[in-house]
Formats: structure tokens, C-alpha cells, sequence
């Protein structure tokens, strides 16, 4: 059980791209801004105001209620969110949000602390955003701003934006180690100097043999992130460092399973998984003045991905159709960010102003492997690139009385210089774009408990930098959004609705089991969502949230396949104290509740639904404390992933060559114990 | 693995939005020879069987060029390319065998394709034992009995014309085996045999008349694939 | 203007059409050609069958050449027809088209007939001989192999259209027209395939059968002579017709090759069609 931390209020100046990590705990409150009643915020976690309905903040009660294994686990805390992993456990999950299929995270801008997560021009899909590296006990909350209209969204916001924030919610020293079901085995350690949680060391050892064949993994991990005052700045920087290797059982053939002629949880293809590594800095300064800040951070990112996988079987070649693909990517960027006040016409005119650039350095490679023997051919792909961003954002915001008026800009320029040493005839290649995005907001509060708004945005996606052509204006993948949302804070609860829309002018599909892509031309995307956060009593905690959504394609009305139409998750804990014998006793119990419904697959196809049920139960005394989990909770046989794509898994017989459907199996139950040590 | 190559890049034949599962049925029908062959010959009592395993719908179109993997580009000499077809996605199958009664009549039920929605382009029919084809043929004064085949074909007759756009119409896919085009070749003069004992001519591997029939069979022209409304 | 363009785009923050640019497209034959094929050695491409040919000859009428965007809508197209001799050297220019700085996915064009066609590094002629014939191909030369000698004139009416050209490289669809440069493009023409022994699947090339065909022996293979061998009377395995009707003989065969001779900046692909 984790002590409480109180909310950060109306701290609406962290950004990602082109925005800063301000320092925390320490929020900024725009002057004429009319804000409501604090009260709901000190008392409820997991809600912030913000400039849409769909801007939330996941807080440490909310992260803590139920069994969270990793990362990942939290992220499926964001409204609307599904994750799915399909190559084992150290591949970047695919995602869904909104009606996209974000793919590894071509429609979703992850960023923790400041330090992108996607990768551009990734070999192996737009956006690969992994997290397996990130430390869950050293997230202290996850801000989520859902569409694109904020100015500081950047590349691959096309859906939202996930931030994660850094802090190790107890001071002092935790040790804590778990094992539990298939052998998964997890030391934990962190250590927190000071009252401020955001200065924190942590670093994980975890390993499993997974719960089915060719699913082991283990993976280290360091994380650390000081803040420190000097003079009136403050200074920040955060490190890390990871490195993991992992088996993949690739996807089941449906019919197999079906027919008896495959095991649930079995694999196939031989030689599937990968490896990855991750070493992260940066280094941030916020300069404070009288009416106004300015913020500065750099950051460099160096991560490698190895990754084999064979979703075909023997469907092009005899030899098994494997593919290795291979990234190495150095990223170094800067921001600078600055907030001021300005006085116009008795009103106080709020104005953010941030320059971005990253550069992007990548070499790749992608060649077939047999499955026999894993031999690998030669390289189909060899590419050097060389990936750069420019970028410049404002908004500026005026709230007169009870309204707000919110209006933002962005222009973003991308060089791309390739170098394709296979199978190009010009091998050399250099392509440069520009695009400029518009964002607009307006506010109304009504009363002390309701606020409106509407939000306009437009998001994009930067380019797969080997399919430019040389001198190619580049193209971005343009995505145009709007939402109507309301918030309502009453009585211990939290209420937040929208209604929101999108349309993308050329989308494609990019079916990464296969690797084609299909031009669908214009999309059109829509829906609704309901968020909840409560403490109806002390000690309860209930977090939820509903979103419906639909895509299609216009010009058809068919719809896109693979989205997800209805994401349920539930999140609450009941936690208290007891005395027994003089003696101190906290205990929590919890529950979070998932429920997806069944989504569209390609050729009219459809999922399954999706229900699962993961609890918790912790008790501590002193500085003695035993966590246990259960995920999937009723053992529920459930598909994690599915797919319709052709493949051959019986070589040398007459098999079918349509389209299939394909599963990956989701987790079985799992228990796991959890002792910590709080020093 | 260039075609691998080929097909993960490249292919815009995967997974389309639109597309749905269907099935329909698929009829065979013979269509006994009507004219003399090239050399003039007459041919009656046209018999025997045609023993297939398996009939593929693709979306490759017949005479596209074929596409070309980066890897074929770098290692192969220039101009060294042939073929004109490339298969692409797998649209529809029937993976029943059967054996086909040459001797004609009204269309048979072949079975239920299982099959997705979509523009088709060719047809791949799978050899089960081969075809073995009796009959006379008639030139003026001279009459061959004759009795040949090709037995357990390795390759599949691929790149059969099939070009139509698969919706949920209901409908029917005939196919039409000529037996006029796949004969039209044989010059039942040039056999490079005698008549065996129940008087049957077989066709010498060696012979003309044999070139024509095994050409006559792996023309793809022999199976016409036609769309049949309800 | 093209500053202009940009600046105004910054102004209204709204997409805008890109600038005009050019995009030029050439023909070649090739070394094939302009050279001669020769007998295969080792891994180096050529006949099979020892033979070696040389063109002094090679007339093409192209025309049509089209781009249009991913949706089909045309950019440019070339009016009128145009004649080459590919044994002159080349590349020569067949068309410039200007067209908005922006890929375009639909490229294509035809050899067929024009009794209008242009002359370009033509003789006259030779402009007069392929419109005499209604010709859009007239191949002339000559086939060796150890002291024999076997010359060719062939005319050919074939009227294709090659359609969704790609090259033959990762994302080579179309075109992709870049601002402030001018793109080449190459319609290439392979001399080669006139003597390919398969219309379908894997070929080789070969002249024997067509030097063989020469029935009055004046070393002299005329297309009627070729229409005289029966592709019966040739080995198994060779001249298979696959999927392409009424093929008999050798004429129809090289009749039906000549429909791929159309290429794309070397050695990409095009959807040949007739016309």
C-alpha cells in the first residue's frame, strides 16, 4: 500500500514535445484563469483540469489500485486504451486508442519525463514505442492528453499523447522482491533521498520462462532522476539504462487450435524473439521570473532492437518465411520552452512559446531466416538515416470571466537523408517537408462544479524515411480533430465526457503481421467517453472509464480493421488501518476490471470480447510490507491479439492459403507475491 | 525469398477493409470438340478423366509483368527476366479432389469455394493423377483410336485467365474444359506408334502428336473460368 | 513564385498546391540494342543456344505517355506520337511533361501505331517505312553463331499500352516530382525479348529454332517463315505459350513477345495491355 500523495491542482505546463517537466510538485496557475473548486483535486486522484475533457491525470492511488506488472500495465489505465503484445514479453505492445490501430505507436506520442519513447522510420513499424524498460514504481503519475489539441503534441499524436512522470512515492530505501507463477522472478530496489519524490534511484531484475513455450524473457533496469534547486533554478536530470532479451511464440493458427492439431498457449515458428537495450539522459533547467518562465532541456536516447519473427509460416518460401529486422537509433533533441503573462485590456493574456529539434541517427537492416535452422539470408534491407525535426509552437490563451479562449499553432519541419545500400538505384536520397497545424480551444464554467469545452486540433505523422523518394516534399499523415467535453466535479466524484471526431485525409493500413500497406484514401473516426474518478468513502477509491468508437473508411463506410469499439477498464481499492496488539496494520485490497469488445478484423471478421478481472491484496506493518496479485483472476481463456492474414504452417501439404484467423494467447492466471522491504 | 522479400514490402494485396468471406459454388463443364485440329483431324468418342486436387483463385492478373524484388534487381544480370505473372494473395480455394468424366454432358458440381470478396485475376488448378484422354480422330480415309495422357503432372497449371470483381452477388464459377483446345494441337498422324492389341494408338513421348497434346494441356486457354449470375 | 507560394502557405496555415515542375521522359534500348545481345557466357546474360544478334534497326513509335495521381487523375499527358531508331544512340527525350511537384503513382504509355508519329533521331525513311507497314515496331538485323548468318526484318502492327508503371526498387511506383528539379524518367525498351522461348514462367533466349525456320535458306528469317514452325515441332519445354491463346506457331509466339518489350527506368515493370 502506498502512502498518499496529494494532487498537483491545475498544473497544466508539463509538456512533451516543445514542453517541459516543470519542476513538479510546484504548479503554475494562469492569472484570470478561473479555476474550479479545489476541493474534488486535493481529494480525488486521477483527474486534473486541463484544456479538454480528455486531458487526465492517472495519480499513484489509481497506478497502485490493482496488479501492474510493468509499464505497459499502466498504460492500459488510459481511457479508451487497449495494449496488446503479440512477440513475447519485450516487444513494444501494439496499441488502440480512439479508433485508431496505433500499431507499436504510430498514433500515440509516449514520452516519459521528457524522453521520447517512438521511434521514427523504424524498421519494423512507424512509432515503435517500447516501454518495456520503464520502472512502475518509479511512475509517479501518467498525464494522458487524448486527441491533438495542444500545441506542444508532437510527432505521432495523432490519437494522444502519454506522458509519464518520474518519483518514488516513499522516501527512503524499498527493496522488494516477487515470484510468482512460470517461475517470473523480480528484484526491485529504489531509494528516495529527500520529501520530493521526484528525486529517485530504481533499478528492476526480471526474469520468467512465461506462461507457454518460447515465451521466457528477462530484462535489467536502471532509472534515476534528481531535481535540485540552485538559487532560484532548478535543475533536473534522468538516466537509465536497460537491456533484455526475449522469445516470441509468434500467432496461432485458429483452425489449428480449433481442430486439436494446436495447443492454446502453443508457439509457432522456431527462432522467433528478439533483444533491446535502451541508455537514456537528459538534462533540463527552469529559469523562473517575475510573470513568466523559461525552461530548457536536452536529452539523448540510444536503443537497439533486434527482432525476429515469422507470422507467414512457409507461405512464400519453402524455408520458413522468418524475417529478422534489426534498428539501431541515437536520438539527441533539445527544447526550449517559455510561459508568460501579459496584461491586454485588463485581461491577462497567457502565452507558451516552445522550439524543439531531434535528430535521429538509424541504421537498419531486415533479411529472412529459415525456420529450420535460423539461418539468415542476406540483407533486403540496409539503410542508414539520418532523421531530423524542427519545431515551433505557441499558444495563447485569454480568459475573460467565466470563458477561456485557447488558440495555438505549430509548424513542423522533417529532413530525412537515406541511405539504402540494397536494391535502390539511388541510393542517396534527401527529402524535406513543413507542415503548420492549427489548435483551438474554448472554455465555459459553469457554476462551481461544471466546465465545457470544445477543442479543435489537427495532429500528424511524420514519414517512413526509406519510402521517400530523393527530393520528395515530405508527406505527413494529417489528421484533423475536434471534441465537445464537459467535466463535472461534485461530491468526491469526478465526472469527464467527450464526444470526439477525426478524419485523416490519406490513411493507410499498415498490417505489420504481413507487412503490407493499403492506401484506404480519406478515414473518418468518432466517439464517445466517459471517465470517472470517486472516493465515495475514506480509504475508497474508484476510477473507471467507457469509450465507444467507430472508424471507417469514407469513401466505403467500410470499417477499419483491427480498432478497438469498446474499451471498459475499472480500477478501485478500499484501503485502511487497523490496530492490533498496539501495533499498526495497512491494508488494501483492490480490483481492476477490463472489458473489450469485439473488434472488426480484416474480410468481415471479428474478435472476441474481452473480460478480465485482476485483483491485489496488501498488508504492511512498518516497514514490512506483502503484495499480492492475481491477474486474470478467473483464469478467463482469452485471445490478447487477433488477426486475419494467409499463412502456410504445413509445408509439402495442401494447405489453405486464404486468409486465417490467428490468435495470441493472453495470460492465464497468475499469482505473485511481493515482499517489500521499506527502509 | 526475394519473392518473400517481394511480398512484405510491397504487396498491396493484404488485408483490405472491405473485403469480406464468401462462398460460392463451382461447376465444371466438358466441351466436347466441335472442330478438326490444327492438322485436320476429326476427333469423336472423346473420353477419359481428368483428375484434379485442388482449384486457387488469385488476384494476379494474366500478361502483369512481373514485379521484381530489390534483391532480384542486384543480383541478377541485366535482362535476364522472364515470366509474366505473379500469383499475389490467394483469394479463393476448393481443396476437394476430383475426377472429372471427360465424356461430357451437363455441367457437374465440383464443390463450395471458400473465398473472399474481391478483384480475381487467374485461377491455379492442382494436378490429383493427371488427365487421360481416349477417342478416334478421323482424317479422310485414315482413323487413329487413340489413348494418351499425362500422368501426375509436378506442377500445377497456374495463370488460368480469371478476371472478375468478386462481390456478394450470388453467382456461380463455371469451369469449361475444351477439349477442342486442348486436342487442337495433336497431329494424330505423327504418333510414333502402332495400335496395341485392343487396337488403342498410344501417343510416343517422343512423337509430334505427344508435343501437341502435352502442349494442349498446359494451355491454360483449355480452362476457360466464367462468372454465372443467379 | 515559389517563395511566394511557401510564404502564403505560412500565412494561411492551409495545405496548398506545390509548384509546377518538370519531369522528362526518355527511351532507350539499352546496350542490347544499340550493341547486340550476346551468346551467354558463364553468368553473363545472353543466348543459350550460342547464337549472338545485332539490330541495325530498332524502330519504335511511342506515344500516350501519361501521369496521373494515385486517384487516376492526369497531370500530364503527351499529345501526338513520336518514332525512334533505338540503335542510334540514346537515351533521346520523348516527352516533357510539367505537372505539380508531388508523386504520382500512374505512369504510362504505348507503342502502337501512328500514321502521325514525328520523327525524332528517325530517317525519314525509316518514318515512312513504319507508317507504310501501319508498324509500331520494325526490328532489322542479323543473328551469328560460328560462321553462319542469319538476317531479320520483322514488322510488327502490336498496338500495347503499358499501364501502372513501377521501377523496379522499393516504393518505385510512378513518379515522384520534386520542387526545383527536373526528374528523368526512362522508358526503356528490351530488345532481348523477341527471343524469349517462354511466354509464361522462366525463359530463355534462343534463336535456333528461328535460324532453322529459314526454309529457302537465303539466311534470311522472314516472319512468314516463322509462321511455317509449329511449336509442336519444337522440343518440350521450350516456346510454352502458358496463358496467351491461339499460339501456334513461331510467328504468333514473337508476335505475342513483342508485347513486353516496354519497360520502366530500366529494369522496372509496366502492366502491358493491348490495345
Amino acid at each position: 500500500m502506498r502512502p498518499v500523495h496529494e494532487g498537483d491542482g491545475d498544473d497544466d505546463h508539463q509538456h512533451l514535445d516543445g514542453g517541459l517537466h516543470d519542476g513538479l510538485a510546484e504548479p503554475i496557475t494562469d492569472a484570470g484563469v478561473h479555476l474550479a473548486s479545489p476541493t474534488p483535486m486535493t481529494t480525488v486522484r486521477g483527474q486534473r483540469l486541463g484544456r479538454s475533457a480528455s486531458e487526465v491525470t492517472i495519480g499513484q492511488d489509481v497506478l497502485q489500485a490493482a496488479p501492474r506488472t510493468g509499464a505497459v500495465d499502466l498504460l492500459r489505465l488510459v481511457p479508451g486504451l487497449v495494449a496488446s503484445q503479440h512477440s513475447g514479453e519485450g516487444k513494444a505492445h501494439q496499441l488502440f486508442l480512439r479508433g485508431f490501430d496505433a500499431v507499436h505507436g504510430q498514433d500515440i506520442e509516449l514520452n516519459v519525463a521528457g524522453l521520447p519513447v517512438n521511434a521514427v522510420s523504424h524498421i519494423h513499424a512507424l512509432g515503435y514505442a517500447d516501454l518495456n524498460w520503464l520502472i512502475p514504481e518509479a511512475v509517479r503519475e501518467v498525464r494522458v492528453t487524448e486527441g491533438s489539441y495542444r500545441a506542444w503534441q508532437g510527432d505521432f499524436a495523432v490519437a494522444g499523447t502519454v506522458r509519464y512522470e518520474l518519483g518514488l512515492e516513499e522516501k527512503g530505501v524499498t527493496i522488494g522482491a516477487t515470484y510468482g507463477s512460470f517461475n517470473r522472478a523480480r528484484l526491485f530496489a529504489g531509494f528516495r533521498p529527500t520529501d520530493a519524490p521526484e528525486t529517485f534511484a530504481a533499478a528492476e531484475l526480471v526474469r520468467g520462462d512465461g506462461f507457454g513455450s518460447q515465451r521466457a524473457f528477462g530484462r535489467a533496469s536502471m532509472l534515476a532522476q534528481l531535481v535540485l534547486p540552485v538559487d532560484a533554478l532548478k535543475v533536473r536530470a534522468v538516466v537509465g539504462s536497460t537491456v533484455g532479451r526475449f522469445d516470441s511464440p509468434g500467432v496461432v493458427r485458429e483452425d489449428a487450435f480449433v481442430a486439436g492439431r494446436a495447443g492454446f498457449f502453443d508457439a509457432f515458428g522456431a527462432f522467433q524473439g528478439g533483444a533491446s537495450s535502451r541508455h537514456q539522459v537528459l538534462l533540463g533547467v527552469d529559469v523562473p521570473g517575475d510573470g513568466h518562465k523559461t525552461s530548457a532541456e536536452v536529452y539523448g536516447v540510444l536503443s537497439e532492437l533486434r527482432l525476429a519473427n515469422n507470422f507467414l509460416g512457409f507461405l512464400r518460401t519453402p524455408g520458413g518465411d522468418g524475417l529478422e529486422q534489426t534498428q539501431r537509433d541515437g536520438v539527441v533533441g533539445a527544447r526550449l520552452e517559455h510561459h508568460r503573462h501579459l496584461h491586454v485590456l485588463g485581461q491577462t493574456l497567457s502565452i507558451d512559446l516552445g522550439l524543439g529539434g531531434r535528430r535521429d541517427g538509424i541504421e537498419q537492416t531486415q533479411r529472412a531466416f529459415r525456420d529450420v535452422d535460423g539461418a539468415a539470408d542476406a540483407p533486403t534491407i540496409d539503410a542508414s538515416i539520418t532523421q531530423t525535426a524542427i519545431t515551433a509552437w505557441t499558444e495563447a490563451s485569454l480568459a475573460p470571466g467565466r470563458w477561456r479562449f485557447m488558440l495555438g499553432g505549430r509548424a513542423d519541419a522533417l529532413g530525412f537523408e537515406v541511405l539504402d545500400r540494397v536494391g535502390s538505384s539511388r541510393p542517396r536520397r534527401s527529402a524535406f517537408g513543413v507542415r503548420f497545424g492549427l489548435k483551438a480551444g474554448v472554455e465555459r464554467q459553469l457554476g462551481d462544479h461544471v466546465r465545457l469545452y470544445a477543442n479543435y486540433g489537427d495532429g500528424f505523422r511524420s514519414p517512413q524515411a526509406r519510402q521517400l523518394a530523393d527530393g520528395e516534399t515530405a508527406p505527413f499523415v494529417e489528421v484533423r480533430g475536434a471534441e465537445l467535453g464537459l467535466s463535472l466535479d461534485w461530491a468526491r466524484v469526478v465526472t469527464k465526457l467527450a464526444a470526439f471526431g477525426s478524419s485523416v485525409a490519406n490513411d493507410v493500413f499498415f498490417d505489420h503481421a504481413v507487412g503490407s500497406t493499403v492506401s484506404l484514401g480519406p478515414s473518418l473516426r468518432g466517439g464517445v467517453s466517459v471517465v470517472v474518478t470517486a472516493k465515495p468513502l475514506e480509504g475508497w477509491l474508484v476510477s473507471g472509464s467507457v469509450t465507444a468508437a467507430t472508424a471507417r473508411v469514407t469513401t466505403s463506410g467500410a470499417l477499419l480493421p483491427y480498432f478497438a469499439p469498446l474499451v471498459g477498464r475499472l480500477d478501485t481499492s478500499y484501503a485502511r488501518s487497523v490496530d492490533v496488539w498496539g501495533e499498526r496494520f495497512q491494508g488494501q485490497v483492490g480490483l481492476g476490471l477490463t472489458g473489450i469488445g469485439a473488434r472488426p478484423l480484416p474480410f468481415g471478421d471479428f474478435s472476441r470480447p474481452v473480460g478480465l478481472v485482476d485483483a491485489r491484496v496488501s498488508v504492511r506493518w512498518r516497514g514490512l510490507e506483502l503484495v499480492f496479485d492475481v491477474q486474470n483472476l478467473f483464469d478467463s481463456r482469452w485471445r490478447d491479439g487477433e488477426f486475419t492474414f494467409a499463412s502456410s504452417w504445413e509445408p509439402g501439404r495442401t494447405a489453405s492459403l486464404l486468409p486465417a484467423r490467428h490468435f495470441t494467447a493472453g495470460s492465464p492466471r497468475t499469482a505473485f507475491l511481493t515482499l517489500e522491504l521499506h527502509l | 525469398m526475394n519473392r518473400l522479400v517481394l511480398v512484405l514490402l510491397f504487396s498491396s494485396c493484404g488485408a483490405s477493409t472491405d473485403q469480406v468471406r464468401r462462398t460460392f459454388p463451382l461447376e465444371v463443364l466438358v466441351r466436347a470438340p466441335t472442330a478438326p485440329t490444327d492438322s485436320g483431324w476429326t476427333l469423336s468418342d472423346v473420353r477419359g478423366v481428368a483428375s484434379f486436387a485442388s482449384v486457387r483463385f488469385f488476384e494476379g492478373q494474366v500478361l502483369i509483368t512481373r514485379r521484381r524484388s530489390p534483391l532480384d534487381w542486384l543480383v541478377s544480370t541485366a535482362h535476364a527476366h522472364p515470366g509474366h505473372y505473379e500469383a499475389g494473395a490467394a483469394l479463393g480455394e476448393l481443396l476437394e479432389p476430383l475426377e472429372l468424366n471427360l465424356a461430357g454432358g451437363e455441367p457437374a458440381t465440383w464443390g463450395t469455394v471458400n473465398a473472399v470478396t474481391g478483384r480475381y485475376g487467374s485461377v491455379e488448378l492442382g494436378w490429383a493423377t493427371g488427365v487421360r484422354v481416349l477417342g478416334t480422330a478421323t482424317k479422310g480415309s485414315e482413323s487413329v483410336r487413340f489413348d494418351t495422357g499425362v500422368l501426375a503432372p509436378t506442377k500445377p497449371l497456374s495463370a488460368i485467365a480469371f478476371e472478375h470483381t468478386m462481390t456478394t452477388a450470388e453467382g456461380t464459377v463455371r469451369l469449361e474444359l475444351d477439349l477442342g483446345v486442348l486436342l487442337s494441337r495433336v497431329d494424330f498422324g505423327k504418333t510414333l506408334s502402332t495400335p496395341d492389341a485392343q487396337g488403342l494408338t498410344p501417343l510416343d513421348r517422343a512423337s509430334p502428336a505427344f508435343n501437341g497434346f502435352e502442349r494442349g494441356v498446359t494451355d491454360t486457354t483449355s480452362y476457360r473460368f466464367t462468372w454465372q449470375s443467379n | 513564385m515559389h517563395r511566394f507560394t511557401l510564404c502564403l502557405c505560412a500565412v494561411t496555415l492551409a495545405a496548398c498546391e506545390p509548384p509546377i515542375s518538370v519531369v522528362k521522359f526518355t527511351t532507350w534500348g539499352e546496350e542490347y540494342i544499340e550493341q547486340g545481345i550476346p551468346t551467354k557466357m558463364g553468368m553473363e546474360a545472353g543466348f543459350e543456344d550460342g547464337w549472338a544478334v545485332t539490330f541495325t534497326k530498332f524502330l519504335v513509335i511511342l506515344k500516350d505517355v501519361t501521369v496521373a495521381d494515385g486517384q487516376g487523375q492526369v497531370a500530364s499527358k503527351q499529345p501526338g506520337a513520336k518514332a525512334f531508331d533505338l540503335v542510334k544512340k540514346g537515351p533521346v527525350e520523348v516527352y516533357a511533361a510539367s505537372a505539380p511537384a508531388k508523386r504520382y503513382d500512374k505512369v504510362g504509355y504505348a507503342i502502337a501505331p501512328d500514321d502521325n508519329a514525328e520523327a525524332t533521331n528517325i530517317e525519314a525513311s525509316d518514318l515512312a517505312l513504319l507508317k507504310s507497314r501501319k508498324a509500331s515496331v520494325i526490328v532489322v538485323g542479323s543473328a551469328t553463331k560460328g560462321g553462319v548468318t542469319k538476317a531479320f526484318d520483322w514488322s510488327f502492327t502490336n498496338a500495347t499500352g503499358y499501364e501502372d508503371c513501377e521501377r523496379a526498387e522499393m516504393g518505385g511506383k510512378g513518379v515522384v516530382l520534386t520542387v526545383g528539379q527536373e526528374t528523368t524518367v526512362q522508358l526503356t525498351v528490351h530488345g532481348d525479348h523477341f527471343f524469349y522461348d517462354q511466354l509464361g514462367g522462366d525463359a530463355n533466349l534462343r534463336f535456333e529454332a528461328m535460324a532453322n525456320a529459314d526454309a529457302n535458306g537465303d539466311n534470311r528469317v522472314t516472319l512468314d517463315e516463322l509462321a511455317v514452325v509449329q511449336l509442336t515441332s519444337l522440343p518440350q519445354g521450350q516456346y510454352g505459350t502458358a496463358s496467351v491463346a491461339n499460339v501456334r506457331n513461331l510467328r504468333d509466339f514473337v508476335t505475342q513477345n513483342v508485347r513486353t518489350i516496354g519497360h520502366y527506368d530500366g529494369e522496372g515493370e509496366c502492366v502491358p495491355r493491348s490495345r
